[in-house]
């Protein structure tokens, strides 16, 4: 791969997207782009020419924030938008603190794994790396309560559940 | 209609832990993705479409632990802590038949859970339907919600694979009567 638009192509595919609704929860989710993202190809691309690189994918999920969509359903590209996302995580991390500053404030309606994700990787940046409490994606349909279950044991203490882990 | 966000609820488990899970109305796929995406599923896995209504307010695990009143994940914390039992596993059923534990049947209203790869990340799961005894092993019918799509009908061993081959039989029976 030697530019993004194969990259683009599949992540926008609806074969890709398809697969994106059958995920139940985001550990699942995360699994699966895991498996199926071309991490090594997005990384080389990235070292090869790091600004202009996080510029084209950065460039790519603006575009897509901006397509406009049918009202009151789900963002024809929140699969593409939130895969894109946890493709800067895994591939250029010391990029994302920066790409969520940018997409703070943005009203775009529709997005459902998109606003998972941010809210999940904004706990896994790294430590140089810190973004303000405040930054979310107004969707339009702003999540009032934390999207995660919480288990309280016996003694009381409550632990969520919904954190990504990474080694 | 607002989509509604925060409706919060709380269950107690036998052993006295309480889950705490909320009802989200994610935006909802378009008609037209969902018929698509019904055609593809129909024509790959054979699934029978249950239920197209109210998709957006609960997963499959909602469907399974939670009567579909909302976005449900901890599962292995509620097998535990709800006492379930686990009564049967095959680790790829592409290879092995389902059979239950000795001392154990498989019965409708058990419930199935699905991992890839690792067992720490539940993929999926699924209310047994029917079971129906072969000279192989049991063969399940499910009833599961595929995430954002709806609920279906189909074999616990024609699912999507990012669900994975591997599956665990549970029941919330204490005894096989």
């Amino acid at each position: 791969m030697t530019n993004f638009n194969h990259l683009f192509s599949y992540i926008e595919s609806p074969e890709f997207m398809v697969e994106v609704y059958s995920m139940n929860t985001m550990s699942s989710l995360a699994n699966f782009l895991d498996s199926s993202l071309p991490f090594q190809e997005a990384e080389t691309l990235y070292l090869s020419d790091t600004e202009k690189s996080f510029a084209s994918l950065e460039d790519r999920i603006i575009t897509l924030l901006e397509i406009p969509q049918k009202a009151n359903y789900l963002h024809p590209y929140d699969a593409s938008i939130a895969a894109y996302i946890y493709l800067i995580y895994k591939a250029a991390p010391q990029k994302l603190g920066a790409l969520l500053h940018k997409l703070e404030g943005i009203k775009t309606p529709g997005l459902w794994w998109t606003i998972q994700m941010i809210s999940v990787l904004k706990t896994n940046l790294p430590q140089q790396h810190t973004v303000s409490d405040s930054i979310t994606l107004d969707s339009g349909n702003r999540l009032e309560m934390q999207l995660s279950d919480e288990v309280v044991t016996s003694d009381n203490s409550a632990t969520s559940k919904n954190s990504l882990e990474y080694n | 209609m607002e989509p509604i966000a925060g409706q919060r609820f709380t269950f107690v488990a036998r052993n006295n832990a309480i889950f705490e899970f909320c009802r989200i109305l994610n935006p909802p796929l378009p008609p037209d993705i969902v018929k698509e995406t019904n055609k593809k599923w129909a024509k790959e896995y054979g699934v029978k479409v249950r239920n197209t209504q109210n998709a957006n307010e609960y997963n499959c695990h909602g469907l399974t632990f939670v009567g579909r009143l909302g976005w449900f994940e901890t599962v292995r914390e509620m097998l535990v802590a709800h006492k379930f039992v686990k009564i049967a596993e095959c680790a790829n059923f592409e290879i092995d038949n389902v059979n239950p534990f000795d001392g154990w049947s498989i019965k409708k209203g058990d419930i199935v859970l699905y991992y890839n790869g690792s067992p720490d990340i539940v993929t999926h799961t699924g209310v047994i339907w029917e079971t129906r005894k072969t000279q192989n092993g049991v063969k399940l019918t499910i009833l599961s919600k595929w995430g954002m799509g709806c609920e279906y009908f189909h074999r616990h061993d024609k699912v999507t694979p990012t669900y994975g081959k591997s599956i665990e039989v549970w029941t919330d029976r204490s005894v096989d009567d």
